[in-house]
């Protein structure tokens, strides 16, 4: 599956650490598939934020009704100017939080 | 707690704690679309509206009618059908509903017995882009001079389930992603001989035009963006054109125990223009 947010911005880094510490490929894929909904409902979020009602609507309808990744994005650039700063800021950010914490613990 | 086993934690634990969060916060509005895409879903399959002036203002209109259209005049069949390919336009996926709506359509225009599920099995997706994909080798001694359209090149391995049994089967083959179905894995061993050379019906529903073929192979891969690929006959006739201008395709199941529908193109009485052709 992919999200609307992968027509903007990639998700690098932690792809590249999962790799470098999952062995196994199906394992590996189930993380990256967890992490990128994860990534894309906290993306989602922040999208949302800077909407209106009305707006809100019409977007989580536009994801309900199976629009097209292209579609969303497009939509959402009518109403909030700088999405693309916006998304990769949030995936950066979450990357960047998720692989702190890990390394945290260990 | 070593670095996979952190790793594995932290990422289901941040996943349940951001979408439960998420539905909390936004719980009203979720709930407000949820129940109006039901009931768009429940009156119809959803079309990206191409009447406003934005090109790419995609609202999702509810079209009352296309139930009505499915309990058939003929001029109502041709009115969903004409409408199909700007209904799909907007959409990656189907619903259960839709596919339904689009198997009963397509069943009466081609009067065809077509199923989205078959002896309890089912595609992934009935509706996706499709790729140009080469000739097959045959059997053994089989080459590219032995074939019409020539230019489209031959594979240089065999196709997953290996000889055909014909050439017609060749002729008219796609390409489907059956390694992609959930339970291949565990199943593959009966699901591999249920879908080979599988009569299916492939619908192009820019120009209406149809071709009995079965499943020849597995393919194609994910990362090509495409769903099926079809043979070099199976592309010349239904006019899909590969590479950007790719288009999508409806590929159902067609029940023919008695084997007596022929591969190759399927015209409908019904007939609708080809708007390339007016």
């Amino acid at each position: 599956m992919t999200y609307f947010f992968e027509e903007i911005t990639e998700i690098k880094e932690i792809t590249l650490f999962i790799e470098s510490n999952c062995d196994d490929d199906h394992e590996k894929c189930e993380l990256i598939d967890i992490v990128k909904e994860t990534i894309h409902h906290k993306v989602l979020d922040s999208i949302l934020d800077l909407l209106d009602q009305d707006q809100k609507e019409e977007l989580l309808l536009l994801h309900y009704n199976k629009a097209e990744n292209k579609t969303i994005v497009e939509k959402a650039k009518e109403w909030v100017a700088e999405l693309e700063d916006v998304v990769k800021e949030k995936v950066r950010e979450y990357e960047q939080e998720l692989i702190a914490s890990i390394r945290e613990e260990n | 707690m070593n670095a996979h086993k952190t790793l594995k934690h932290k990422i289901h634990h941040q996943h349940k704690k951001t979408l439960d969060h998420f539905h909390k916060k936004h719980k009203h509005v979720i709930e407000k679309a949820k129940n109006k895409a039901a009931a768009i879903g429940g009156a119809v399959v959803i079309a990206a509206t191409t009447a406003t002036s934005d090109p790419h203002a995609v609202a999702v209109q509810i079209h009352n009618t296309s139930k009505e259209y499915l309990k058939q005049e003929t001029a109502n069949l041709h009115n969903f059908l004409l409408m199909l390919n700007s209904l799909i336009a907007h959409k990656d996926k189907l619903n259960p509903e839709e596919e339904q709506l689009l198997k009963q359509a397509l069943s009466k225009y081609l009067k065809m017995d077509l199923k989205v599920e078959l002896d309890g099995n089912r595609m992934n997706e009935i509706m996706g882009y499709i790729g140009a994909e080469q000739h097959l080798l045959r059997w053994k001694g089989d080459n590219l001079a032995k074939h019409s359209i020539q230019k489209a090149g031959m594979a240089p391995l065999q196709g997953a389930f290996k000889d055909f049994e014909n050439e017609e089967q060749e002729k008219w083959y796609i390409a489907a992603p059956i390694h992609e179905l959930p339970n291949w894995n565990q199943d593959w061993a009966t699901l591999k001989p249920w879908y080979r050379f599988r009569k299916v019906l492939v619908y192009n529903p820019k120009n209406h035009r149809a071709v009995a073929a079965v499943i020849g192979d597995a393919g194609p891969a994910k990362w090509t963006g495409k769903t099926f690929g079809g043979s070099p006959e199976v592309m010349n006739y239904l006019k899909m054109v590969d590479g950007s201008q790719k288009g999508k395709v409806i590929v159902l199941f067609v029940n023919d125990p008695d084997n007596k529908i022929p591969l190759g193109p399927v015209e409908s009485k019904l007939a609708l223009p080809d708007p390339e052709i007016i």
